[in-house]
């Protein structure tokens, strides 16, 4: 099913970090979260730029990118439906760890800290899950960085 | 203005009564927005047809120098071609007169040829004279006459041919000369033969850009004329728009009376009951880029009595439970592994 038959809820309620809400919190984070639509080659946000909105893709793919010490781009990760990218700075408020572009043609789900924080007045329960869900999710990617440092060492 | 709860605005704007009103605010709407984008195209028309009238008259001005211009030019091959032609007619008479001087040599030289072929006929003969002189031994007084004879004729023949070689080399100079002025009489021919037919083509060029720059300046008229048209058929229109603002400012006053509402003009505000600082609100319109989220025309949403639109917010549905969240307890029994 494409992006265009799917409503923003449907993209949203397939995301790990939205689950376990309810039917009414689903709802609301829906219109928190504005459909913004990127041509291959644009970029969604630059390595040091302040961050303070998450993304969910809901169609196309996107390529993620880190400057070496030389200053070239270097292409760490391809993002595509329905991962989400942006979201640690929704907790640490940070500078943006790396460039995000479109690979091809996009559309994402933006969050942001503002809208979250409709949400979190609105439904602290359905606040504390996400958060918790982000937990989760940087807990796994914590886990998997301590493996492969412990299978370098 | 009474505050109203979620679940009225929600039933007013399900209401037949609202869905009449909203289907002629949007017809409203839509027509003004039909007249304003008609004006508009007609001003872009006139502004882009005033523009090309300026640049067709300025092209034609710059054609009407150009023609100018090769009238110039066309002069001055004309003038060049008269002196051309004269000094030529120079050139040809001065080579008549070398073709003369040339041919009178000419034949000046055949007279010594032929003078000295007599000579050396007559030398052949005395020499035949002594011959036949010196086999009768008999006339030795006789052939030293003729011995005498000879000598003169072949001095005489001697100084002729030296006379010839001159003459000859004066025949050559003079026909060189000839020829020279020959080529000349040519080149003033071929700069004559340019020199007009240039007249000729830029007086051609002449007409036509004067022609062109004639048709440009009739264009430009037209095109003026056309933007004095489309600028009476804009005005026309703005009566048209006056008329759709007077409507829809009637219609958002009514609705304002009939909702018991505030409309500014794109979306309808009441205060919240129970809630003082919060005020519901509906659009009339969809808005996906200027607002903080992306709204829909009659969904309610709410803000804050001070911020207004700066900041919207959907409206909330109640979840709330008695006690704890199931999910919560869950996640947390997880932990402890119970």
């Amino acid at each position: 099913m494409s992006k265009a038959e799917r409503s923003k809820r449907e993209i949203l309620a397939e995301s790990p970090l939205f689950d376990n809400l309810l039917p009414p919190e689903l709802s609301m984070l829906a219109e928190l979260f504005n459909e913004r639509s990127y041509n291959a080659g644009e970029v969604i946000f630059h390595e040091g730029d302040i961050g303070d909105s998450m993304y969910v893709i809901a169609e196309g793919e996107l390529d993620v990118l880190r400057k070496n010490p030389a200053g070239e781009h270097h292409v760490i990760a391809t993002l595509s439906a329905p991962q989400f990218f942006g979201e640690m700075s929704l907790i640490d408020k940070e500078y943006r760890s790396a460039s995000v572009r479109g690979k091809t043609a996009t559309t994402i789900l933006q969050l942001s800290n503002e809208n979250l924080h409709i949400f979190a007045k609105n439904y602290r329960n359905g606040f504390t899950w996400v958060v918790v869900n982000i937990a989760r999710v940087l807990s796994i990617r914590l886990r998997e960085t301590n493996r492969r440092l412990a299978e370098l060492l | 203005m009474k505050a109203k709860w979620v679940h009225e605005i929600e039933g007013l704007v399900r209401s037949p009564e609202f869905g009449e009103w909203y289907q002629e605010f949007i017809e409203l709407t839509n027509g003004f927005k039909k007249v304003k984008l008609a004006r508009e195209d007609l001003l872009a028309q006139a502004s882009m047809m005033h523009a090309r009238a300026d640049f067709g008259q300025q092209c034609a001005d710059e054609k009407l120098f150009t023609a100018g211009e090769c009238e110039d030019l066309g002069s001055a091959a004309h003038a060049e071609f008269a002196e051309i032609e004269n000094n030529s007619f120079e050139a040809l008479s001065a080579y008549e007169v070398q073709r003369q001087k040339a041919s009178d040599t000419w034949m000046e030289l055949d007279r010594h040829d032929a003078s000295i072929e007599d000579m050396r006929q007559e030398a052949s003969e005395l020499i035949a004279g002594i011959e036949a002189g010196k086999k009768q031994e008999d006339g030795d007084s006789g052939s030293a006459a003729l011995s005498e004879r000879l000598e003169r004729i072949e001095a005489a023949i001697e100084a002729r041919s030296q006379e010839v070689e001159e003459v000859r080399t004066r025949y050559d100079r003079d026909t060189q000369r000839k020829l020279d002025l020959w080529d000349e009489v040519e080149a003033s021919w071929s700069r004559a033969f340019q020199a007009n037919l240039g007249r000729s083509e830029y007086a051609y060029q002449s007409r036509r850009l004067r022609g062109e720059a004639e048709a440009q300046f009739v264009r430009a008229a037209q095109e003026r004329k056309r933007v004095d048209e489309l600028e009476v058929e804009a005005h026309q229109l703005d009566s048209k728009l006056v008329e759709y603002k007077d409507e829809i400012g009637m219609h958002i006053k009514e609705g304002r009376s009939r909702f018991e509402c505030t409309i500014v003009e794109e979306f309808l505000y009441w205060p919240k009951q129970s809630e003082v600082r919060t005020v519901l609100c509906v659009p009339l319109v969809d808005d996906r880029d200027y607002l903080n989220i992306q709204v829909q025309a009659l969904s309610i949403y709410q803000l804050d009595r001070a911020k207004g639109l700066d900041f919207i917010e959907p409206v909330a549905e109640s979840t709330e439970t008695a006690g704890e969240d199931p999910r919560l307890t869950a996640f947390f029994a997880r932990a402890h592994g119970s």
